[in-house]
């Protein structure tokens, strides 16, 4: 593939599934900066792998294999290391402003809550939950982890159950 | 499947956004692309480029400084480290794991990859100190041997001892505070993705460590002591007689610097010798009487005719159209007796002739002018 259609196909799925490496960055830290960190981390091995795409996995499927795999790799202490690059990569916070909805205002707690309860679940059961919560099916949860769509059921029950537990003790606290 | 509520307020979610500047994604990967070449170049420069380097440099300075043979075992111990590195290089490739594989793939990549990192740096005694340790202790062993001085062969051992003491400790530092804990978390997250109670580790552990953390046990690390120290005392010392027994052989073989006497010294023009431990005064050596020999010094070489025939006496025997065999027959008077000895079968030693040498340097700084105080 030259690098004029990387670079143009790159841009598109960015656009198209940049969201999911902003939630796959936020899910595995805990500090806006370490956010910022991992996702910029996260679009450089996506650009480094896409090279080797071969169109055997839709592009979502790929772009969250190649951020959760990163998260799991990352590394806090080699920030020093990846903090001499320039910064290409902006996390932004969206004002709320004064157009919000009351149900808006709610999703907007319960995505917090979400992050909240995702950072106490293992890394594994964190996955599966992000993967869960964007909708994506058994099959496609299956080709991220690697493993049989029985396997995912069952992992996945587990993993909600414990999301649950989770924000119930969360709303409880509220 | 119909959406729950949290999925379609995690769908919704609109709090962040992500911007990406995509000319400095384009130079961070330029970047960090050259930083892993140079980072990979660098490392195999530092480990394979140094024995590359040290190679030459133990050499000459074997040569210019005539160190004893034991140096050289150096050579060897480089070359052994070198080709270690080459054959792991060879056997484990220190490739990144494709990002794009499946999760649980990716992670079996990595966590092998960190324990193959382990294990490399737990064993770091074994295959990169310990060749060194024996060439190192060869060697210092040879030379207190031949010097004796075993005090301070003692003490640069025990200097030695503690650089590697360190390097090993710092080893020990990296794998207990970067790589087990990366290891651990590995470990734990695949064990969770394949449904496994425990994070059980693959069984492909060295000897030295137990399987589940990778940890030296308190009886193994004993053990692994106990065979260092057996490796060092079976190896070290048969080295040592070795390099005492060819010493030996190759200066009483090529060096023309023998003495069959012990010492030497004068009464006027008559040497008095000592063969062993007792003093006699030398008649005749493979039948040329000294009276002979010492006239010939004296003609020959003027106002250094003593030194020559202590320092030099193959060469005046060769000169005087007897070169000397290996072993000569001296015909002695014990010093007070008129009786003479046949003494056959002295060995021409390039001892007996050092320590000649020594007792004339000796008497030499004796003799020069003491600086009078001021």
């Amino acid at each position: 593939m030259p690098d004029q259609d990387h670079h143009a196909l790159f841009l598109t799925w960015l656009d198209e599934h940049g969201s999911a490496v902003l939630k796959v960055a936020r899910a595995y830290t805990l500090t806006r900066d370490d956010t910022q960190d991992l996702a910029q981390e996260i679009l450089l091995q996506a650009w480094r792998s896409l090279p080797r795409f071969e169109g055997k996995a839709s592009p979502a499927t790929w772009f969250y294999r190649v951020a959760l795999h990163t998260a799991m790799n990352w590394r806090r202490k080699d920030r020093p290391r990846r903090q001499k690059q320039q910064p290409f990569v902006e996390v932004l916070d969206v004002a709320a402003g004064g157009f919000e909805s009351g149900d808006q205002a709610e999703q907007r707690e319960t995505v917090e809550q979400l992050y909240r309860a995702i950072h106490q679940l293992p890394k594994a059961d964190a996955a599966l939950v992000l993967l869960y919560l964007d909708n994506l099916s058994y099959r496609e949860m299956a080709d991220i982890l690697g493993l049989s769509e029985t396997n995912v059921g069952v992992k996945l029950n587990r993993a909600k159950k414990a999301l649950t537990a989770l924000m119930r003790e969360r709303t409880y606290d509220a | 499947m119909t959406p729950d509520p949290l999925q379609e307020a995690w769908q919704t979610q609109t709090s962040q956004k992500i911007t990406v500047n995509t000319d400095l994604l384009l130079q961070a990967v330029h970047d960090s692309h050259a930083q892993l070449h140079g980072t990979i170049l660098g490392r195999d420069i530092v480990e394979i480029g140094t024995a590359a380097v040290m190679i030459p440099v133990w050499l000459i300075m074997g040569y210019v400084m005539a160190l004893p043979w034991t140096w050289y075992l150096g050579v060897p111990a480089f070359l052994f480290v070198a080709g270690f590195m080459l054959v792991d290089r060879k056997r484990h490739p220190q490739r990144p794991p494709a990002p794009e594989a499946p999760l649980i793939e990716s992670t079996q990549h990595s966590l092998t990859q960190v324990e193959h990192q382990v294990w490399l740096l737990k064993n770091v005694f074994w295959w990169y100190l310990l060749p060194f340790c024996i060439a190192i202790g060869a060697f210092f062993g040879q030379v207190a041997w031949r010097t004796g001085g075993w005090g301070a062969g003692l003490v640069m051992s025990a200097v030695v001892a503690l650089v590697y003491w360190g390097i090993y400790r710092l080893n020990q530092h990296a794998v207990r505070k970067q790589l087990e804990p990366h290891r651990d978390e590995l470990a734990r997250l695949l064990a969770h993705l394949k449904g496994e109670s425990d994070a059980e580790a693959p069984a492909d552990y060295p000897v030295l460590m137990r399987a589940n953390r990778c940890e030296v046990s308190p009886r193994r690390r004993v053990i692994a002591g106990l065979c260092a120290l057996l490796i060092l005392l079976v190896g070290v010392p048969p080295l040592l007689f070795f390099a005492r027994w060819l010493d030996r052989k190759v200066s009483d073989r090529f060096d023309s610097r023998k003495s069959p006497f012990a010492a030497v010294r004068w009464q006027g023009p008559q040497p008095d010798v000592k063969v062993g431990d007792e003093w006699f005064t030398l008649v005749s050596l493979d039948d040329l009487p000294a009276s002979e020999i010492v006239d010939f010094t004296r003609r020959t070489y003027g106002d250094l005719w003593r030194k020559r025939f202590e320092e030099d006496l193959v060469e005046v025997l060769t000169r005087m159209g007897h070169p000397p065999q290996d072993t000569v027959r001296l015909v002695v008077q014990p010093i007070g007796s008129n009786e003479q000895r046949t003494l056959e079968g002295v060995r021409m030693s390039a001892e007996n002739r050092r320590a000649i040498w020594e007792a004339a340097q000796a008497r030499r700084r004796e003799q020069q002018p003491q600086p009078s105080p001021p």
